[in-house]
Order: structure tokens, then sequence, then C-alpha cells
């Protein structure tokens, strides 16, 4: 066990009596094997004096040092002091949340903390420190004088539950509330985030402005209904806090009193006034909303006006949709992605849990290599970190064998020429693959210089001409090598070129060669049907992508079918390459794992390609008059972009595309169970019974492979 | 003006799109990726009439990708087109007989006598200087026998050094011109008009409907 913290004059006051007040330390342990930490408090009654001199000891370390081991005697003493004389302790994954209240500057009351475990039924003590007899407080203050920057923003008062806090910090995600800027959530929920974030689209609440008085109760009671009530929408846990607060103060009318007011006595905030803080927290945060939120409000006006239904015939969004799709801000980071897993490492929530928020807010580049390997299907995402080292050697092992049949082959067995012209393929365009990114930008042994010394020049003369053919670069060698295994793995289908592009940002982010070449298997399971020799596979996305445009935007689709181009051919390549081209590397690997996800549709891609057309709908149709023009414009598009508000753009289409879908199928039910039909009812001519169209509600990926038949000749199948 | 649609086809990595680079913005870069579907991009000639007037000409341009795998695509390119490069590297034997499958398919889905078909050799830097003649693996005149017999103009260029390349497009433009100028003759009469017109001259469309997913 090692300590991480320790906070001694942190006091218990189970009365507003002062003398009542129960010494103790509060603590911050982790485990040893995993690091995962516990929060507690230890009751100083039940510490014998040798480990009181020893805390007190390990307390000042600490200031300077992040952990220390703890003895044995201590261990034992933490954990029988559950539940004896208040002491408590609780692992940092079942907290929800900790309330962080500072000390009155005049000194009127003493800073506290207060922990809330996810479990509603468990409920502690606040833990008051009283700093001015906290030796490691009165240390770092002292430390922090010194260092005393007067222009640092971020330096505000400090007190011993700063220290907490930045403790805690380096072990989970912890985020502050808008509502309650004293209450910092640990590892928040996607759910939470979006429910407290201050840049959230929460509906504004109607507040009067002219409410009498100001008084808290006044201001809780403006606020209650129209803020609370939907924040009660969103998830079980903050509509179990809200009702609790409702509940509470419901009971005769009077004095709404908070969950933990009822049952923890704090001798300074009484629940009135601190109901009244929070309804005013809520009550800033919504004008602040009203304020900060203008330029956001215009964007959601023209996306809803753009993106939107036609308001006489259809529902509009709800404010949770454009909620849901316009807050991209929620990364999966480091901190974060580690707190879903358990000890086993096995993921401790739902897998669209942790879909959600990479399609919301992507992954962070610095957990990609492995966050990848669970998207693209490497690792089962039910997966423990046992089972993953074992899968690890086995594909490692895999690779090899395959490699292996390609790089020892005699040429007795194998169709040389074939295969000659395979690899021939596979180095040109290996050699003019993304060549301006660092990793594969020097074709040079240690792929990092520009040129290599006097000696290997002269190997380049005698080579002559044709050198610059040479792969050297280590990266690209490996692209080659993956591109020609996978050769031998799928047989049926040979290099097509493409295949190199997308492979090469899988190999820029897991750096590892036969885990890249899993991550191209499995990417190309789904991608393979771009890949045809009879194009049927990209020309069946062609046709459901027109069939989109028929019924999503019908004004482009009759502009396009006046300049010949209703069939999308300027999107071939986007979709081809999954809009490779089009893009930045870096926006392509953030656009990839948003459509990796299949959160809405495996087909995702096609509701992107929708989203730039949609965008460029308005100067299409009024400028653009004929194919090539059309062709040239798409083709000009190439780095201009903006990926993110298409990709808000693509979730609104998908959920207004379902919503439709929805709607004519009620319509079929309705018709076939009436008689009468209403034939007078115009509809958008809809192509209603498309099986492409519906194929688009899948999450299941779409596996068409290239077969041979018998006498050789290629043919493609659907599978 | 008049205006040309002209296509590039030929085998992966010939340097068609290197030609056009070369041609459009008097470029070269030796790591420009391939090419997917296909790129359009557009540049101005002058050529001169009977008369000695200049006579401006457009060229729009379609890049096409190399692969056989997308073979299946191409007729979306040259269905309409008033000119075809058809592109080998002279340093690889096997893609001058790529380069004679296009002819062929031209010749047999565009059937019209007035395409102009240039068959260009590029690469040719490659195999300069007496120690670099063993890099060649396609004789001229192996190339130019075979381009007289099927009708179609021809030479070899450089897209890296640019030689030759300018000298292929101004060919193409003034055949184009040429057998152009009758028919445009009698379209000006027509009109009444003697200045600079703008005239689209799209070949008659083939009604080719092997494009992708027509
Ligand atoms: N030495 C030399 N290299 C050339 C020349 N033209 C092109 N290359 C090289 O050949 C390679 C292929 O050129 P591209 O222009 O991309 O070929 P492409 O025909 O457009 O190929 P696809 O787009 O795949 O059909 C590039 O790496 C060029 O650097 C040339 O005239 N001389
Ligand atoms: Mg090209």
């Amino acid at each position: 066990m090692l300590l991480r913290l320790v906070k001694s004059a942190a006091y218990i006051h189970p009365t507003t009596v002062a003398a009542e007040n129960v010494p103790g330390y509060l603590i911050v342990a982790s485990t040893r094997e995993d690091q995962s930490l516990y929060i507690g408090w230890i009751a100083d009654s039940l510490l014998g004096p040798g480990i009181r001199k020893w805390l007190l000891e390990m307390e000042l370390k600490l200031v300077e040092s992040t952990s220390v081991r703890a003895t044995g005697a201590f261990r034992d003493l933490w954990k029988s002091s559950q539940g004896r004389s208040h002491s408590f302790k609780v692992a940092l994954t079942a907290v929800y949340s900790v309330e962080f209240r500072p000390p009155s500057s005049s000194g009127w009351w003493h800073g506290s903390l207060i922990v809330y475990p996810r479990d509603d039924h468990l409920v502690l003590p606040a833990v008051f420190l009283h700093d001015a007899q906290c030796p490691s407080t009165v240390l770092r203050e002292k430390i922090l004088s010194r260092n005393f920057d007067p222009f640092d923003k971020e330096v505000g008062l400090h007190w011993g539950g700063v220290d907490v806090l930045n403790c805690l910090k380096g072990a989970a995600e912890l985020r502050r509330t808008e509502a309650n800027p004293s209450v910092w959530l640990v590892n928040p929920t996607l759910d939470d985030l979006r429910n407290y974030n201050g840049d959230g689209v929460v509906e504004t609440p109607q507040l009067n402005p002219d409410i009498p008085g100001g008084t808290g109760e006044s201001l809780w009671e403006a606020t209650k209904w129209s803020v609370l009530a939907k924040v009660a929408d969103f998830t079980a846990r903050t509509s179990k806090f809200v009702s609790g607060v409702l509940n509470s103060g419901g009971d005769g009318g009077a004095v709404p009193r908070s969950l933990l007011a009822d049952r923890v006595v704090d001798d300074f905030d009484a629940a009135r006034v601190y109901m009244a803080k929070w309804s005013l927290g809520v009550k800033q945060e919504a004008q602040r909303y009203q304020l900060t939120n203008r330029l956001d409000s215009a964007y959601i006006t023209t996306l809803s006006h753009e993106v939107g239904f036609d308001v006489s015939r259809d529902q509009q969004f709800t404010p949770t949709e454009m909620n849901v799709a316009t807050q991209r801000g929620f990364t999966l980071t480091a901190l974060k992605w580690r707190s879903l897993f358990d000890l086993q490492g096995r993921l401790s929530v739902t897998v669209g849990e942790v879909k959600d928020f990479i399609f919301h807010g992507g992954v962070a580049p610095e957990i990609r290599s492995e966050v990848w390997l669970f998207l693209l299907g490497v690792y089962p995402w039910d997966s423990s970190r046992d089972e993953r080292v074992q899968i690890s050697e086995t594909l490692r092992q895999s690779y090899l064998e395959l490699k292996n049949e390609w790089v020892f082959r005699t040429p007795e067995s194998y169709d040389t020429e074939y295969w000659e012209d395979q690899v021939f393929r596979i180095e040109k365009d290996v050699l003019r693959n993304d060549r301006d990114i660092p990793l594969y930008k020097h074709n040079t042994g240690d792929g990092q210089t520009a040129s290599e010394d006097a000696s290997e020049d002269q190997e380049l003369e005698e080579a002559g001409a044709r050198s610059h053919w040479i792969i050297k670069n280590p990266h690209l060698l490996k692209l080659r090598d993956i591109l020609k295994t996978y050769n031998v793995y799928n047989k049926d289908l040979g290099y097509v070129q493409g295949m190199c592009d997308l492979v090469s940002p899988l190999y820029s982010v897991v750096q590892d060669e036969p885990f890249a070449f899993w991550c191209f298997a499995h990417f190309m399971d789904r991608m393979e049907r771009n890949f045809l020799r009879d194009q049927s596979g990209i020309c069946d996305q062609m046709i459901t992508l027109t069939e989109l445009v028929q019924l999503l935007l019908p004004e482009l689709y009759e502009h396009l079918q006046a300049c010949d181009s209703e069939n999308l051919f300027f999107c071939f390549r986007m979709l081809l390459v999954w809009f490779k081209r089009e893009f930045d590397f870096t926006e392509v690997c953030s656009i990839w794992e948003v459509f990796w996800t299949d959160y809405y549709s495996s087909q995702f891609q096609l509701f992107f390609a929708l989203a730039i057309l949609q965008k460029n709908a308005a100067p299409i149709i009024q400028n653009l008059t004929q194919f090539d023009q059309v062709i040239k414009y798409f083709n000009d598009l190439q780095g201009t972009m903006d990926w993110h508000d298409l990709m808000v753009r693509s979730e609104l289409l998908f959920i207004r595309f379902k919503k439709m879908i929805d709607v004519m199928d009620r319509k079929q039910e309705l018709a076939t169970t009436t008689i009468t039909t209403e034939t007078s009812e115009e509809h958008r001519a809809p192509p209603n019974e498309s099986q492409h169209l519906r194929r688009l509600l899948s999450r299941d990926i779409v596996i068409q492979r290239e077969a041979l038949i018998a006498d050789g000749t290629p043919k493609s199948d659907l599978r | 003006m008049l205006q040309f649609k002209l296509v590039l086809l030929g085998d992966s990595s010939v340097g068609k799109s290197s030609i056009v680079h070369r041609f459009v913005k008097d470029t070269f870069d030796e790591l420009r990726e391939s090419t997917i579907g296909a790129a359009f991009l557009s540049q101005t000639i002058k050529v001169e009439s009977e008369d000695q007037q200049e006579v401006v000409i457009k060229f729009e341009i379609w890049d096409t990708a190399g692969q056989e795998r997308y073979k299946s695509l191409a007729p979306m390119y040259y269905r309409n087109a008033n000119a075809a490069l058809v592109v080998y590297d002279v340093t690889q034997e096997d893609s001058l007989n790529k380069a004679k499958a296009w002819v062929e398919e031209l010749k047999n889905k565009v059937g019209d006598e007035d395409l102009v078909i240039f068959l260009v050799g590029n690469k040719v830097d490659l195999c300069e200087g007496s120690d670099n003649e063993d890099k060649r693996a396609v004789a001229a005149t192996l190339a130019k026998q075979y381009a007289e017999d099927q009708g179609l103009m021809f030479d070899e260029v450089s897209a890296k050094t640019g030689h030759g390349v300018k000298e292929v497009f101004q060919a193409i433009g003034q055949r184009l011109y040429d057998t152009k100028k009758e028919e445009l003759a009698t379209r000006q009469r027509g009109n009444g008009n003697d200045g600079q017109v703008d005239i689209n001259v799209p070949r008659p469309s083939t009604n080719d409907t092997t494009g992708c997913c027509s």
C-alpha cells in the first residue's frame, strides 16, 4: 500500500458545538498493484502514539514526493478502522463527486470537503480541514508564496482542499460542474458531462427577472421546474439527485433541504443557504449560457434551418438531439479511458458508452494506438487484460506465419509474374504515399535525416537513375510488408490502388507491424467492397447516397439532375478511401475513428458525404450548371472543409433520416390496416422501399468480398 | 476561344499526373500521390490559324487513375473527349502493352474518326546518357512504328525535365484546330459573328452508358 496524501487536523463536526469536533486524518492511498486510489478519514483516537508520529512524518514527506510506502501496522489499522468513530474509506472509482468548500477568507469558517459515493445510500460526513493546525498545508503555503506569481490567474486562495484536489486529479478525471463550481465530478459519464457542461445547449429556462426579493427560496422556486426538470430528464443519476432535492424541499413547502444537510449537520451552511447557493449557481449558469452562447445559438439556428425539417411536415429536432450533436468537446482522454476498466482490465461500462464518447468527442492521440485496436476489432471489447496478452501473442505469431509465406517461398510454388506485378504496384504506391508527413518523409535508412552519408551516396550512384525507386525509410518498408502480407492473406482481392491510403494512418498510429497489419485486415473487412473488380460495392454506396440526396436534399437532387450529375460521380474518391484525400492526415484519423464506432450506422460515411453535399448545396445550386463544373467544384474542396461542423451535420442528417423512415413505416402500417388509403396526400416521392436505405439503419458492417469462381474469372458476391 | 476535352489514359505510375502538372503548372513532384478516380485540370494554349492569327485553345483535362481495377470507370471520362493522351513508361515494357489495350478500347468504344489519339512514351530522362541506355525497355522506333500503323500521333517526353511535354499539347491543339476549323467556320458564318467567340466543341455524345452506376 502506498500513501499519496495525509492531512492532519481534519475534523468531523457531528454537531454544531465546537468542543464535540472529532480530530483525525484525511488520507489518500493506493494499492501497489494497480495504483487505484482510495480516499478516507481515520479518527485520531484510533491511532497509537507510534503510528501517529509516523503519520505526521509521512504527511510532511508527501509535500515533496508523490507517494511513500505504508507500514504494515498502518495498513492493518486502515483496514480495521472502517466504521469506527466516523472513520471511512472509499475507492475513488466508487465516488461520484467531491465537493470542495473553501474556507471563508475572513477566517469565519474552515474549508471542508464532502465525498459523494456513487451508491446513494452511502452518506459520508463532511471533513473540515483546520488549515492553521495542519503542518503540510502550512508548509505548502510557504512553498507557494515563495514562487508566487502575481500574474498567474490560476492561483486562487490556497487551502488544504487544493492539495487534496491536486492529488486526486493525478489519478482520475475530475471535472468541475458549472451548476455548482465547488462540486467536482469524478470520472464523469458522458451524460454527466453533457448535463453539467456550461457550454451545453440545455434549453434556456425562462427566468423572470422581476422575481421579488432574491431570497434563496424564491429563486429556488423560480428555477426549480424550468431547470431542474430539464436536468432531470437526462440521467438516472441526476434525476435521482434532483428528485431527492425536490422531495426534501417539498415537504411542508418550507425550507428545501439538501440531501447532505439532512444527515451531516454542518455548522455554517444551513440547508436553506446551501440550496440558495445551489439554485443561484443554476441561475447564473443559465444567464451565462444566454450571454456566452449567442454564437452557439446562432449556429444551432443555422443548423436547424439548413439540416432541419420542413417544418410544415416533419417533426423538429428535440433540444436533446441538438444538444448531443453539437457538443463534441469531450474527448476520450487517457485518464478517462483507464477509469473505464476494472481490476482485471475488463471494460466496466457498456460498449455503447465508450462508443458514445468516441463518436462525439474522439480519442486523445496518446491513447489511439490502444483504443483503435478495440475499435477495429483486434481486441474484443469484453476481453480482460490477460486475454489481451494472449491474443497479442497469437496475432504476432500468425502474422509472422503469413509473412513467411511470401518471404520464404520458392519460385515453383506460385505465379511469379503475378506476384512481381503486385509487388511492383505496391512499391510504387508506397513510395508515393503521404510523403509529406514526418514519419514517411525521408527515404533514408533511419527515416529521419534528409540524405545519407557519402558511402550511401556511392551506393545510390551504382543503383543508377532508378535509385529513387528503392524504398529505404523503415516505416515505408513496413507499409510495403504489410501490404504484401495482406496480398497473401486475401489472395482473391490483390492489391488495389487506394489500399495504401488506408493502411498508412493505421500504421502511423499503431507503429507496430503485426498490429498495424491486423488493424488493416479488420478495416478491410468493411472496405473490401470498395475495391471489387466489378465496382459493385462502391456502386451500391453511390446509389444509396443518391437515394439519400433524393430523400433529404430534393432541391439539390433536382439541380444535379439538370447538371447530369445525379449519379454523384464526384463522390467516388471520397467514398473509396473514406475522405483520405479531402482532409489532412490528422483530421482523417479523427474522422475514421468516428466511423468505426458504428454508433448510428455502419455506413456513417454516407451521411458524412451527404453532409458535405448539404453544406455545399446552396453554392452548387446557384452557380453550377454542368457535370464538369460540379466535379471540378468538388475537386477543389480538398483541404477547405471543417470536419467538426460536417460531423454535427452528419449526425443531424442521420436523425432526420431515421425519423423519416419511422414516419414512412407508420404510414405503411396504417395503409395496410385501414381499407381506405389516402391517395391524395402528397409526400416526397420516397424511395421508401429501398433496401439500400433500410440497410443504413443497421450497425452491422456490410461485407462484400471478391471471389474467384472456378475458371479463374473474378466475380464479386454479396455474402 | 475554343474549348477541347482531353483525357489521359495509361497504366498506373507511368507519369500521367506528372505530365499534366508539367503542362499546367510547369512543376514536377517526385512524390505525387497516386490518382484515385480522376483529377480535373485546365490550361490554355495558342495556335496559329492559316492567316497567321492567334487562336486561344482551352484544354479541359481529365487525368485518370491507371490501375486496371478502375478500368470500368474510364468511359465516364473519355466518352466526350476530343483527344486522348495514351501514356506508357519507356522503362517498363509492359506499360506499352497496357497503352495498346487503351488504344484498342478507344477505337472500339468511341469509334469517332475525329478523336485525336496521341501515344506518349514518358520518363526518357531515365535513359539519357550512354551508361543509362540499358534502362530503356521500349525502343522508340518500335513504338513509333506501332503509332504509324494505328494512325496515332507519337512522341517521347520527360515530365521530370519537361522535355517534349509542351510540344505534345501544342501538336494536339493544332491538329484539333485544323480538323475543326471548317466546322467552326460554317458555324461562325451562320452566326454572323466575326470576332472571338466562345465555342464549345463537344464531340457528339456516344450515348455510351458503360459508366460505373448507370
Ligand atoms: N524520372 C522520371 N520519373 C517520373 C517521370 N514522370 C513521372 N515520374 C515518376 O513516376 C511516378 C508516377 O508518376 P505519376 O504521375 O503519379 O503517375 P500516374 O500515371 O499519374 O499514376 P496513377 O495516378 O497511379 O495512374 C512518380 O513517382 C513520378 O515521380 C519522368 O518523366 N521521369
Ligand atoms: Mg496519377
